[in-house]
């Protein structure tokens, strides 16, 4: 009996044991079916494809354009199946990214965020340059954005997905004709000027500027680029360049005014009060002109972000570009598939169902002629001024993750005053200089 | 066999499932965690670089204010155990409407933090709305970020962790309470002792157990469990003004890939715990005896 209850136990706790010891639930798990060999199942984690509409809570998810492409791909890809997993964007989407994969139980596909944010994660990611062929490669933009050390002989860790555009500011003209302001004829031309027209707007009773917690990335951080140009980025992120710098610290000053002088909504009703009309100008990127035009109507305007001063290098222009690219894990079992899908939703076809869908209004290919699929003109602006020299890829993306990370850490310290605009870009030097060491 | 060994080997293998369990699922992640933090590890690979992460989390200064905010959120835990013990007392002397307060009051604690943050977060949001309610009241003057500045934001982390924590702590008071006959305290009320007199001469002398119970298990909160609730109400900010130990682990693991770094933290805050913990069960055993 003794002997028994023990044996009982023991093969009790192996099974336990073995149960645990399982090997990981593949989420690529289709081709290990016996009875469906020959078929692929492709796991896509998206964050990308909207796949709910907060305005219209009755739209079903197969009406959604990632749905259909879906089903468009299956038909044309017998034994092919793409499951859609929706997942939370940002940082929530990394850190459920970076786990999974350390357990190699993570999605075949997914979109990050371009740039350093996505190349944080590259050594779970599969290197693309055999999968593209010259034409497959011409055809696309933004491959800087997604290959390591942002030159297009490095290696390819993602395809670029979407492009931001160039952020600009929306505006709501009726807000600046009641206060008498044309933007359009007299546009600020440096951070004086912006205060001035922000002054008339809050003289009417109107919040002047509709701020979310990233406006850092899309304002300030514009008018540091633009001071230093894209070279300069760079030198700052080695250290050849300080952010202490009297003319950075000017900028760091000013972004603090914009709060300290209350220009700026809370921030968490930017866009509520935005589209309310309590808020007359918020910044955004291409998106907003579907949605925000949905909203306003023929009030909605669009301008460029004024220049800091009249003596920066860079004049007129914007952060943007190419800010998300497809991934493909290396411990997918379907690579191939999934870069074959990823063609598939590039293609010219898809691409212009994605355009005539309205979720999307830009691409990343060069083969369409975007005004034919869409009657908004601020879509072919957008377009065109996304296409100038003077729209400068995203800062954040191009800062290691780490000084991101810092940056947006301490921002709401000195836009509440707590540290001096001084102090705020000396931290920065100092995160900048420790990440160096580390690398070192 | 003879019984003694037969004994011996009956006790070794009752406790050979939990054992292999716990070495399992607690004993190699620890194990993991030590080795690890002696390496430079981004999730796949890790190179060893002795006690150089070490080193970082001592001499970059962080530590101590990590260490500060951990510190703020200590000494606001006898405020809970107070609040926790006179609602005890005004339920076990069964107060005007304490029947319905018995069936409420551990709602808040079976929420998930990540809920209670959450909502928090909404109320005392710069537009939210405790901020309306002082406008509707002409308080404008009273209206502040609360989220964004210090001690504002800490104040509205202590009252979720207040307010997630007192049914938890009237529950365990309540069962403290019930091992103490009702002899004394009435006893004391012949003897003419008033409300505050039994509860300081008779309740919390009883209870010194379940005191130090309620304190171990929230002095080991406030070290390991805070997560949720920074992570849904402030995000450690503004800047890392809220940021303890628990979090910035999370941070330099999940948010800048530091995984060897995260680990020697860890170990630093696994340390802490287990000395406050061993310092709090050897004064338990001096105030008991």
């Amino acid at each position: 009996m003794y002997r028994k209850v023990i044996s009982v136990m023991l093969v009790c706790v192996f099974a336990v044991m073995l149960a645990g010891c399982g090997g990981p639930n593949k989420a690529s798990s289709g081709e290990n079916d016996t009875d469906s060999a020959d078929k692929v199942k492709i796991v896509f984690w998206n964050s990308y494809f909207p796949t709910v509409d907060e305005n219209n809570k009755s739209k079903k998810k197969e009406e959604f354009y990632i749905s259909q492409a879906v089903k468009r791909f299956e038909e044309s890809h017998p034994g092919i199946t793409v499951e859609v997993q929706d997942m939370p964007s940002g940082n929530d989407l990394f850190t459920k990214f970076q786990t999974s994969s350390i357990a190699k139980n993570g999605p075949d596909l997914t979109v990050l965020w371009s740039g350093n944010y996505m190349l944080r994660a590259k050594q779970y990611l599969e290197k693309l340059n055999p999968y593209f062929n010259g034409d497959e490669k011409s055809r696309i933009i933004g491959w800087e954005a997604t290959t390591d050390g942002f030159n297009s002989e490095g290696d390819i860790y993602g395809v670029p997905a979407g492009t931001d555009g160039t952020f600009v500011f929306y505006y709501n003209k009726k807000l600046f004709r009641d206060a008498g302001i044309d933007p359009e004829a007299s546009r600020p031309k440096n951070i004086d000027e912006f205060f001035a027209m922000l002054d008339k707007l809050k003289a009417q009773g109107t919040v002047p500027l509709a701020l979310g917690k990233d406006a850092f990335w899309h304002i300030a951080s514009y008018w540091i680029s633009q001071t230093v140009t894209p070279s300069g980025l760079d030198q700052l992120v080695k250290g050849e360049r300080h952010f202490s710098d009297p003319a950075l610290v000017r900028i760091a000053s000013k972004w603090a005014e914009i709060y300290e002088k209350g220009y700026a909504t809370p921030l968490d009703q930017g866009s509520q009060m935005f589209n309310q009309g309590k808020a007359a100008i918020s910044p955004g990127g291409h998106g907003g002109i579907v949605s925000l035009r949905k909203v306003l109507g023929d009030d909605l305007g669009m301008m460029k972000i004024p220049d800091f001063s009249n003596d920066v290098a860079i004049h007129d222009g914007g952060v943007g570009g190419v800010g998300a690219a497809y991934v493909v894990t290396n411990y997918s079992e379907n690579k191939k598939e999934t870069v074959e899908f990823i063609k598939f939703i590039l293609s010219k076809e898809e691409q212009i169902h994605y355009i005539e869908s309205g979720e999307g209004s830009l691409t990343v290919t060069n083969d369409i002629d975007i005004s034919q699929y869409t009657k908004d003109p601020y879509i072919a602006t957008m377009q065109q001024w996304a296409a100038e020299p003077s729209t400068i890829f995203w800062p954040d993306n191009v800062y290691p993750a780490e000084l991101t990370s810092e940056i947006s850490a301490l921002e709401p310290l000195l836009f509440t005053g707590k540290i001096s605009p001084e102090k705020f870009m000396n931290k920065i030097d100092e995160k900048r200089d420790e990440i160096k060491s580390a690398n070192k | 066999m003879n019984l003694a060994k037969r004994e011996h080997w009956l006790g070794c293998f009752s406790v050979l499932p939990a054992f292999v369990l716990l070495a399992i699922f607690m004993g190699y992640p620890i194990f993991n965690t030590f080795y690890h933090s002696f390496t430079n590890w981004d999730g796949l690979n890790a190179d060893w670089i002795g006690l150089e992460n070490y080193r970082d989390i001592f001499t970059d200064g962080q530590i101590w204010k990590l260490l500060r905010n951990n510190l703020i959120f200590l000494i606001s835990i006898p405020g809970i155990l107070f609040i926790s013990l006179i609602v005890t007392v005004l339920l076990y002397e069964e107060v005007a409407g304490w029947k319905f307060f018995r069936s409420v009051y551990y709602l808040p604690t079976i929420l998930s933090a990540v809920v209670v943050g959450f909502l928090m977060k909404t109320i005392f949001s710069q537009g939210g709305n405790f901020n309306v309610l002082l406008r509707s009241l002409g308080l404008e003057s009273l209206i502040v970020d609360w989220l964004n500045v210090v001690p504002t934001a800490f104040m509205v982390l202590i009252f979720c962790f207040y307010w997630q924590t007192l049914g938890q702590g009237t529950l365990i008071f309540l069962s403290g309470m019930s091992t103490i006959t009702t002899d004394m305290f009435e006893a004391a009320r012949i003897d003419g002792a008033g409300w505050w007199q039994r509860l300081w001469r008779i309740t919390i002398p009883s209870l010194v157990p379940t005191i130090f119970y309620f304190t171990i298990t929230n002095v080991i909160f406030v070290f390991v469990g805070l997560f949720g609730l920074i992570y849904s109400v402030t995000g450690g900010g503004p800047g890392y003004e809220t940021t303890p130990i628990d979090y910035m682990i999370y941070l330099k693991a999940f948010t800048t890939g530091e995984f060897g770094f995260a680990s020697a933290l860890s170990v630093v805050l696994f340390a802490i715990v287990i000395v406050i913990s061993w310092i709090q069960l050897r004064l338990s055993d001096k105030w008991s005896e």
